[in-house]
């Protein structure tokens, strides 16, 4: 069975207009992940591996943007013809997409939490974000469970009865926004194939409209807002804080009553990643991009992290997406593995296959300069350094650092081919002719 | 000529945690906690361990930046004295050992101070792990690595430049770079300019503090062989302090274990990671990502994070997260015995069952 894409990004450039000049940080990308793989995504830093999953979450920060390119997503694909381009696609929509159906674990969980708010918060915001309507459901069900028994014009029952009809006009209001936003997204949908100038405007217009629907009501904007009336939201609190505790007990964090409690820097750095790896959870996402989860831990942690993150994607996640510069991690997790340097991917193939038979002079040099287990003679090392992206060398990136130096290199950007099945290169060695051959 | 270099006795570093409004003294970071370590003439002793285990501190101690708590620290001394200074310390007449601590002023690095100290400065030197914050940004290349050799006056003034251009070609570095920042290398370059100004003293001792850690691969394999060339050329002795057990593996001769202020275990590389006897040492070897798909190992994969440092578990420190830990190890704290004759050395209750 042929595997199913669930995001694929093409001919990706993203750039970083600095003082300096322009940095090109991605140079045409083009990675495919699969459903139920792990894929990795191998260089050294500043190869453009964390641009590249910025850019399909979409959240690069100013000064950089995505240039051009296509970042194609296939979620639910039982259903649809066709994926969907999420580079012109609106804020809101990422929104919606962003730690729902794509997640993504950060470098630093240090950095990644927000040192101002307890972990019950942060875990929650999730739910309170993508689950908001099921989260009042629940609320408004416990209501109906625990009426109070005393007299009907009683305070208690008052109360209740006035909180009953602000979660229920709350749920209302996030029904019709969601069947709003549903009907505008089918459109754009129907509209992307298109081009002409007609449904370009059309489309327009409809992210106008979806990123300005009004989502709440003026009744419940103004009632949590209001001191002491606000009180009543604290059932809704108890219901998601039920929720993070149930999420922190699946993913075997101890005591976790206690840990909701807290504030990050009471954690210790594996506990963060774990609190990290939650949030990104909550919603349940297809595929999660962990950014090297354990670059910061150590090396026991470091297993502990690589181990969960192992067990879940047999459990809960259909895809991940692994960051890392350790070609120990990666041999260990992954299925498939691309390889970048300096905004380029150099090759992509199967972990056994990338690791027995390297093709790409790069992916050569860096699997040799990686200190064996049974390292007996000289480290391999590449000669000089990373360039310098402002102006990268012209023609293949790497040709300056490159022993195969051919005179085309430094001309002409190599193209990416399928040296075997599943196997592709992007390097003169193997173009054309060479690849006939063999 | 003593054949350690340096030779490390019952050293402990505790931090002071204060509080309250007359900053009164509550409790202490233990972070070196009791530490017995020899290193030979021209070897290489990696120190493992993970963060905040007590690694950095120790090497800041060898060095005096800053002072230990108590505990001896012999840096190139004769056999003969260290023994005698050892015996009285250790005696129980008052006023032998009050000899002692006149002896110590000559001998222990701890103590020293003055012209002692600052001609063994001239031997010890150190690279640590961020070449960033390690150069000063405002200085330029020539000045930075001509920084010792003025400071210690080793050369003439007029000497200098030669020497300066000579310590550079020996990192990998030419007269172009002389004139520039540190901002305008890269960061495998630095690390080059950090490690040029180490070995301007004509050091027989150089701490290395994690100095491949914030390099890339490929940068990562230029630089650790540049220092074991340097090694083998300059009669070099390191102590190369890492959290990566395969880089160490590569450079060292031999490999100490630290955990949470206290050495584990400690023997010859390859007999370590042969046969590694303490618990800790077989999760930490087997917790190695393996650039290699085809080879499946069993991982050992250990509960729990690091205890905090300021109450350590009683008995072994390790006890906590120990898949094999027993009633004895909650009680005794085990000391490091010796499991052959090659030097390997373990601290652990029950490494001949396991």
């Amino acid at each position: 069975m042929p595997a199913q894409t669930l995001v694929e990004t093409q001919d990706l450039y993203s750039t970083f207009n600095t003082f300096e000049g322009v940095v090109r940080a991605l140079n045409g990308v083009g990675i495919v992940v699969n459903q139920g793989e792990t894929y990795g995504l191998v260089g050294e830093s500043g190869c453009g591996k964390s641009v590249t999953v910025r850019s399909i979450m979409r959240i690069i920060q100013m000064p950089g943007r995505i240039d051009s390119g296509r970042i194609v997503l296939y979620l639910n694909s039982e259903d649809r013809a066709h994926g969907i381009d999420i580079v012109h696609r609106s804020e809101t929509y990422m929104q919606s997409i962003r730690g729902s159906d794509i997640s993504m674990i950060f470098q630093e969980p240090g950095a990644a939490l927000n040192p101002v708010l307890s972990i019950d918060y942060q875990i929650g915001e999730s739910y309170r974000f993508h689950r908001m309507e099921q989260m009042l459901e629940e609320t408004l069900a416990s209501l109906q469970e625990s009426r109070s028994k005393r007299g009907r014009y009683s305070p208690a029952r008052l109360a209740q009865g006035a909180s009953t009809r602000l979660f229920r006009r709350e749920r209302d209001a996030l029904r019709r926004y969601n069947e709003t936003v549903r009907v505008i997204d089918n459109e754009l949908y129907l509209l992307e194939e298109k081009a002409d100038q007609q449904s370009e405007r059309r489309k327009e217009d409809l992210n106008w409209r979806r990123d300005h629907a009004h989502r709440g009501s003026r009744l419940v904007s103004f009632a949590r807002k209001v001191p002491f009336l606000r009180r009543y939201r604290h059932r809704l609190d108890a219901t998601v804080h039920r929720h993070v505790v149930e999420l922190l007990t699946m993913l075997g964090i101890p005591n976790p009553e206690n840990v909701t409690h807290r504030y990050p820097h009471e954690l210790s750095g594996g506990m963060q990643q774990r609190i990290v790896i939650a949030i990104a959870l909550a919603c349940h996402p297809t595929l999660l991009i962990a950014d090297e989860p354990t670059s910061n831990l150590d090396v026991t942690i470091q297993a502990q992290i690589v181990e969960l993150i192992k067990t879940l994607k047999k459990t809960f996640i259909s895809s991940v997406l692994f960051i890392t510069h350790d070609l120990g991690l990666v041999a260990e997790t992954c299925d498939r593995v691309t390889v970048m340097y300096a905004g380029d991917v150099s090759e992509t193939a199967a972990v056994k296959e990338l690791f027995r038979n390297p093709l790409h002079p790069y992916t050569e040099g860096l699997l040799a300069s990686v200190p064996k287990e049974e390292q007996q003679e000289e480290l391999a090392m590449i000669p000089g350094a990373v360039p310098n992206l402002i102006a990268p060398p012209p023609g293949c990136r790497f040709h300056p650092r490159c022993p195969h130096r051919m005179p085309i290199c430094s001309q002409q950007k190599p193209a990416t081919i399928e040296h075997s099945p599943g196997h592709w290169v992007a390097c003169h060695l193997y173009d054309g002719k060479d690849a006939a051959h063999e | 000529m003593n054949e350690q270099l340096v030779d490390v006795r019952e050293l402990k570093k505790y931090y002071p945690i204060t509080g309250g409004v007359f900053r009164r003294h509550l409790a202490d970071v233990k972070a070196v906690d009791g530490v017995d370590l020899t290193i030979k003439r021209g070897e290489c002793l990696g120190l493992v361990g993970e963060s905040g285990c007590g690694k950095t501190t120790l090497g800041k101690a060898l060095l005096r930046l800053h002072n230990a708590t108590s505990g001896r620290v012999y840096f190139d001394q004769d056999a003969e004295s260290i023994k005698e200074a050892e015996a009285l310390i250790h005696s129980q007449d008052a006023r032998e050992r009050a000899r002692a601590r006149g002896l110590l002023k000559k001998l222990d690095l701890n103590r020293m101070s003055g012209r002692d100290l600052l001609a063994l400065r001239q031997k010890i030197q150190v690279v640590f792990q961020d070449p960033t914050n390690s150069l000063d940004p405002r200085m330029l290349v020539k000045d930075i690595v001509a920084e010792p050799l003025t400071a210690q006056h080793l050369v003439k003034p007029r000497d200098v430049p030669k020497r300066v251009l000579e310590l550079l070609n020996i990192v990998g570095l030419t007269a172009d770079h002389l004139m520039r920042y540190p901002h305008e290398f890269s960061g495998g370059q630095r690390q080059r300019i950090a490690i040029a100004r180490a070995l301007a003293t004509n050091p027989q001792f150089i701490l290395m503090d994690e100095p491949t850690s914030a390099l890339d691969v490929s940068v990562q394999a230029q630089i650790l062989n540049l220092l074991k060339r340097l090694q083998a050329e300059f009669n070099l002795t390191y102590l190369f302090v890492t959290h990566h057990l395969l880089v160490v593996k590569y450079i060292s001769n031999r490999i100490a274990v630290m955990y949470l202020g206290k050495i584990n275990e400690i023997g010859p590389t390859p007999e370590l990671f042969a046969n590694p006897r303490h618990p800790y040492t077989k999760a930490l070897l087997s917790a190695i990502p393996v650039p290699d798909p085809e080879t499946k190992r069993e991982k050992i994969i250990l509960t729990g994070d690091v205890p905090n440092p300021v109450n350590p578990p009683e008995g072994c420190r390790f006890h906590p997260r120990c898949p094999h830990a027993r009633d004895i190890c909650r009680t005794v704290e085990p000391q490091l015995e010796e499991t052959g004759s090659d030097g390997h050395r373990v601290a652990c209750h029950r490494w001949r069952e396991l």
